[in-house]
């Protein structure tokens, strides 16, 4: 990893870190129940991180595949 | 090998580290006000909140910051955390294939629990924060060890 990436790397992070940290403070603040709203926007951001690059699984792709249906016309080797 | 953004590694545990201080020291989050009937979605501002509901929607609040901190920082850093532990890479596969699961479920139960708030509905929904609670706690220890052990 060359300069500029350990910066852009960093840099990254110090971002990540300030939206990390005024998230969890808030959560800890927060005491009472969620109004609608609130519910429907964390289900939209819950749908947003599930739906980033980072958060899909490995591809099951190494795996053989299931066997097709039988062809009836062919015969069993 | 070495981490390619150790500090992305050291700000996950962190997180995981203050979320779950956060969580385990509010003593049972004791709640204020404002309860929602998602039945008729009327919020009540001057009634009571449930302290059931809003410790769940604070575990469930911290597992998505969380579980999005970590998938990040183990997909950056995959080949050099499977060289520490390929556990590592286990647990957040784990998260990434079930914990919008975990986190639908939890959302199923607490629904459930304000729109009935009888004991049978609290267990269901404290059964549901546990599963959640786990994976976060999994999260945590492998985030740890990737943090404090070198690789090879």
């Amino acid at each position: 990893m060359n300069a500029a990436e350990t910066i852009a790397t960093a840099l990254t992070t110090i971002e990540a870190l300030n939206k990390l940290i005024p998230a969890l403070i808030a959560n800890a603040k927060r005491s009472g129940e969620l109004t609608a709203d609130q519910e429907r926007e964390f289900q939209a951001r819950q749908e947003a991180v599930f739906s980033q690059p980072y958060a899909q699984p490995e591809s099951v792709s190494d795996t053989p595949p299931l066997p097709g249906p039988h062809d009836a016309t062919k015969p069993d080797l | 090998m070495r981490i390619r953004s150790p500090i992305a590694v050291w700000v996950s545990v962190f997180a995981v580290s203050v979320s779950l201080l956060v969580f385990a020291g509010c003593g049972g989050c004791a709640a204020g006000k404002g309860q929602l009937d998602p039945k008729t979605g009327i919020y009540s501002p001057d009634v009571a909140a449930d302290t059931v509901v809003v410790t769940a929607e604070k575990l469930r609040e911290t597992a998505l910051i969380v579980f999005d901190a970590a998938m990040k920082a183990e997909r950056d850093n995959e080949a050099a955390l499977k060289a520490i532990d390929p556990k590592i890479h286990e647990a957040i596969e784990l998260i990434r294939r079930e914990g919008k699961g975990w986190l639908n479920d939890l959302t199923a139960a607490k629904v459930a629990y304000q729109s009935a708030r009888t004991p049978e509905n609290a267990n269901k929904l404290q059964s549901a924060m546990a599963a959640v609670t786990s994976a976060l706690a999994s999260a945590s220890r492998h985030l740890a060890t990737a943090a404090t052990r070198k690789a090879p």
